[in-house]
C-alpha cells in the first residue's frame, strides 16, 4: 500500500501496523508521537491502528526550543 | 521564609525556566541545566528525522526536570491546538507554553488568535502558559478564559534588548497582583532577569541569553544568581527613588571646624 509519512510518499506492505511504522522511523522511543490523517493517534493504540492505503502519517519527535 | 513558586499547583525548584533551542550541544544543555538551577525547560516538536542524534528528551529526563512543550511556529489558534494536542501526547504532560505568532520580524504574539486557543485548550484540561504581551485586554481575556500564569514579553524572541516597555509590565504586574506573571522573551543579559525579578514578576522564562553567551553555562549560573538576587530583592522591598539627594549620613551635630591646613 501506498502512504505518505512525513510528506514522503512511501510502499509499505498491507496492514503494516503504525507500531511498525514508528519502529521503522527510528521513532518508537519515548519523546515520539504520531498523527493519522490530521488525528493523533495514542502510543497504547499504536500496536492496533493498522495503517491504510493512501494514509497521512505524521512522526513528531522532541526538538530543542525556547 | 519559604517563598515557593508555584504553577497549577506544582512546586518549581528555580524561578528561572530554561530555553533549550539553539543551544550548541546536549552536553551544554546538561551542564547549563546544573548551573542555572532550572526546574523546567521548554522544547519544541518537529517531523522525525532519523539523522538526528541524541535526544533532548534524554537530557531533561536524566536532570529530572520539568519539560514544558511549546507551540513554536504556529499562525493560527488551529495550528496551536493540534500541535498542544500532540505535545501532550509525545511529553505526556498538559502543560503548554501556548505561543501564536503575529509575524516574522518581531515573532510577537497575535492575540486574537492566542485567547482563542487559549479557551479551547484550557477547557480540555490543558494547563495553559500563554506568550503575550504587556497587554491589559490581551491579558484580561486570558485570565477569563482560565488562564492562571500569564508570560508577557520583555522584548521580541531573541532580540536581547530586555525589559523595552517597564511602565507597561509594571502596570500588568500592580493590574494582576494574584496572577503568576512570567517574563517570557528579549532577555539578553542578567541584569534584565534581575530588573524583572525586582519588579515582582514571579519568574523568567529565557534561553537565546544563554544559548548565544560565549559560555552558556557560565552564562547558565550567572542568570541563576541574578534571578535570586532580584527575587530577593522584591520582597524585601527596593527603595524609592528620589529627585534629589538625601544624605545618609546623620545632617545633625557637625563639628564647627575652621577648615582648611595651616
Amino acid at each position: 500500500m501506498n502512504l505518505t509519512v512525513n510528506g514522503t510518499p512511501q510502499t509499505l506492505p498491507e496492514r503494516t501496523t503504525l507500531a511498525e511504522l514508528m519502529v521503522r522511523e527510528n521513532a518508537a522511543s519515548r519523546g515520539s508521537a504520531a498523527a493519522v490523517n490530521g488525528v493523533v493517534v495514542p502510543r497504547g493504540s499504536w500496536d492496533a491502528f493498522v495503517l491504510a492505503d493512501g494514509s497521512s502519517v505524521e512522526v513528531l519527535t522532541a526538538v530543542q526550543g525556547g | 521564609m519559604p517563598d515557593p513558586f508555584m504553577i497549577a499547583g506544582t512546586e518549581l525548584g528555580s524561578r528561572l525556566i530554561l530555553g533549550t533551542g539553539g543551544a550548541p550541544s546536549m552536553q551544554v544543555i546538561d551542564q547549563a541545566i546544573v548551573a542555572s538551577g532550572t526546574a523546567m525547560c521548554t522544547v519544541a516538536m518537529r517531523r522525525a528525522d532519523a539523522a538526528t542524534g541524541g535526544s533532548i528528551i534524554d537530557v531533561i529526563d536524566r536532570r529530572g526536570v520539568r519539560v514544558l512543550p511549546n507551540t513554536a511556529g504556529c499562525r493560527t489558534a488551529k495550528e496551536a491546538v493540534a500541535t498542544a494536542e500532540m505535545a501532550r501526547e509525545l511529553f505526556g504532560t498538559p502543560w503548554i507554553k501556548l505561543e501564536v505568532i503575529a509575524n516574522d520580524d518581531t515573532l510577537q504574539p497575535e492575540l486574537f488568535g492566542l485567547v482563542e486557543a487559549a479557551t479551547i485548550l484550557v477547557a480540555d484540561g490543558f494547563k495553559v502558559l500563554p506568550y503575550t504581551t504587556e497587554d491589559l485586554s490581551a491579558a484580561e481575556k486570558l485570565a477569563g478564559a482560565g488562564c492562571t500564569v500569564l508570560m508577557p514579553w520583555a522584548s521580541p524572541i531573541g532580540s536581547a534588548r530586555g525589559l523595552i516597555n517597564r511602565d507597561g509590565l509594571k502596570t500588568l504586574r500592580a493590574y494582576f497582583p494574584d496572577t503568576t506573571l512570567i517574563i517570557d522573551a528579549g532577555i539578553g543579559a542578567p541584569s534584565h532577569a534581575a530588573q524583572a525579578m525586582e519588579m515582582g514578576f514571579d519568574a523568567v522564562l529565557l534561553n537565546s541569553a544563554v544559548a548565544q553567551a560565549r559560555d552558556p553555562v557560565a552564562m547558565a549560573r550567572a542568570f541563576g544568581l541574578a534571578i535570586e538576587a532580584g527575587r530577593g530583592a522584591w520582597r524585601a522591598g527596593v527603595m524609592a527613588r528620589q529627585d534629589f539627594a538625601v544624605a545618609s549620613t546623620p545632617v545633625g551635630g557637625e563639628p564647627v571646624l575652621l577648615g582648611g591646613l595651616s
